[in-house]
């Protein structure tokens, strides 16, 4: 989420075909775009090229494209259409239909995605114990603001709630994660590390 | 804005800071890269605030973006220079030219299509090295693919029977269909069974199967041998592909074996300590180990020929990173490791 004041900036630039244009609107919102797409496809994998096949179909037509307030709610419509297109194209009707479903108000599977995370086990029971104590609110406004990237003013207009509320809800959602991380250590050796190199150790004496 | 001040919130409610850990501005990564260096005493902080804000992102590092934004600048740049290539046209072809060539091209598109029509485009999943991926299948059962390996369905999956293809490694919890049988087809072996929890290990490269049966009754049948091997739980196949120097009679193509179990956990085999986020390994070779640790980790390495390769490896590793394995590997001796760019070159 870069400076909201320059969206409007990039996007013309973007529409007039400018050096540079093109790199920069990807980056102004990729986290976004990016995680939206993983999302809504399932695909971590495939989520980058969608993104990018989705800015340059509108490249290619940046002489016909509109002038838009919103600019990330339009590239989440366009992206949102290229996951479409993939998946019809490959008759997956399944997977079409939950994708509509999962347009707008599914909650992220948050559980899933932790699973998959490649961190201690004990802390990921932990952190998941402590994220589970949080208010479904509280859950959805980290989803947007964190994993889609959605400025406090997005937050607001897509939540029908004021910035303030917003940066409050957040800021208690992190009050209570915080305390995961606090009074642990980031530095020193892994004990697990030391243990099973006394394995290697007995194979030399045994070579 | 007295940034001492902060704690892991404030700093996670600052958008530069969030634009910083992400890696997508390089004015906030070049401020807060600074501002961390003259602030010793906030590091920690720092680093809990980072972290907090992976796990929230769904881990998009500053690798992670400047690697997808290379694919970004390569795929644009491509784009373009198509773009500028000359629309060669030529006015001077006779209409029945024209006619005719488009006759043909519609004829062709008419073939490809009825082409794709009949061959169904089969049902794929795909693990990347490094990364396992847990599957549902249609017919309920799960399957967790460790790095690097491809299933896919055979057609008409869950109608009269359901095969599917492997290569590389997985965990199956096979749904109970009596009627509808479920068989793993890898390297030219098939692993029949009705209702039951086994591994499979079988990456083409490898030219090996190696199959462990956890729960339940599976039966093995091989290309070119009438015979069928039945395995009872908690025991093993192993299958080596004949290579034109062993002779059969000496090296048998396959063996049962009883799955091993290490010396700090007797309740679950080796075999399937993947699917518990342990790297195990038993008896194997270096160049085994390097292939696991590839799969495992989604890293490249290199042996050189400097390198002592006998000796067999056994140990076993929780939430290590490659360095972690390396460094054990040269405590035990006679093996040193660095690392050159991508590649981490053993020698």
């Amino acid at each position: 989420m870069v400076d909201k004041s320059n969206e409007a900036g990039t996007w013309e630039a973007f529409r007039r075909g400018e050096d540079g244009a093109f790199q920069c609107l990807y980056r102004e919102h990729y986290v976004g775009l990016f995680n939206y797409c993983a999302k809504v496809s399932g695909s971590r994998e495939m989520a980058n090229e969608m993104v990018i096949e989705t800015l340059l179909a509108l490249w290619d037509k940046r002489d016909k494209l509109p002038q838009v307030n919103k600019v990330r709610s339009y590239l989440l419509t366009c992206v949102h259409f290229t996951i479409l297109q993939h998946y019809r194209s490959e008759k997956r009707r399944e997977t079409v239909q939950s994708i509509s479903e999962n347009f707008t108000d599914s909650v992220f599977d948050y559980e899933d995605y932790f699973i998959r995370l490649e961190t201690k086990e004990q802390f990921k029971k932990q952190f998941f114990k402590a994220f589970n104590n949080l208010t479904a609110r509280q859950k959805e406004l980290l989803e947007l603001r964190y994993y889609l990237d959605l400025s406090y003013d997005e937050i607001a207009e897509r939540c029908g709630i004021t910035k303030r509320t917003a940066y409050n809800i957040v800021f208690g959602a992190l009050d209570v994660l915080k305390k995961e991380f606090e009074g642990t250590d980031t530095q020193g050796i892994d004990p697990h590390f030391l243990i099973f190199s006394l394995l290697f150790l007995t194979f030399s004496l045994l070579n | 804005m007295d940034y001492q001040d902060y704690g892991i919130n404030d700093f996670l409610l600052d958008d530069s800071f969030c634009q910083y850990c992400a890696g997508i501005n390089p004015v906030a990564t070049d401020f807060w890269q600074n501002w961390t260096n003259a602030h010793p005493e906030k590091a920690s902080d720092i680093a809990k605030a980072r972290s907090l804000y992976y796990i929230l992102n769904g881990q998009i590092t500053p690798q992670k973006t400047a690697a997808d934004y290379q694919v970004m600048e390569d795929v644009f740049a491509r784009h373009q220079q198509e773009k500028q290539l000359p629309v060669k046209s030529s006015n001077i072809r006779p209409l029945w030219w024209r006619l005719a060539s488009m006759a043909a091209c519609l004829l062709v598109v008419i073939a490809i299509y009825l082409h794709k029509t009949k061959t169904q485009s089969a049902q794929q999943y795909v693990s990347a090295p490094g990364r396992k991926l847990k599957v549902n299948l249609p017919d309920g059962t799960t399957v967790i693919l460790n790095g690097d390996s491809r299933l896919t369905l055979g057609t008409g999956f869950n109608k009269s029977a359901r095969n599917v293809n492997l290569d590389g490694e997985g965990y199956f919890v096979v749904k109970h269909n009596v009627a509808i049988p479920f068989t793993v087809h890898a390297n030219g072996i098939s692993i029949k069974d009705v209702g039951t929890i086994f591994n499979v290990k079988a990456y083409h490269a490898d030219k090996t199967v190696e199959t462990a049966l956890i729960e339940g009754k599976i039966a093995i049948s091989m290309e070119h041998k009438k015979e069928e091997v039945l395995l009872n739980p908690n025991q093993k196949f192993v299958w080596r592909e004949p290579s034109a120097v062993s002779l059969p009679a000496v090296h048998p193509a396959y063996e049962v074996k009883t799955l091993t179990h290490t010396a700090t956990d007797k309740a679950d085999a080796t075999e399937t300590d993947w699917t518990r986020e342990r790297l195990s390994f038993n008896n194997i070779s270096l160049k085994e180990l390097a292939l696991s640790i590839e799969r495992w980790y989604g890293v490249k390495i290199q042996i050189e020929n400097t390198a002592k390769t006998e000796g067999h490896f056994t140990g076993s590793f929780t939430h290590s990173n490659p360095e972690q394995v390396l460094e054990a590997l040269r405590l035990s001796g006679g093996l040193n490791y660095r690392k050159e760019g991508d590649v981490i070159i053993i020698y």
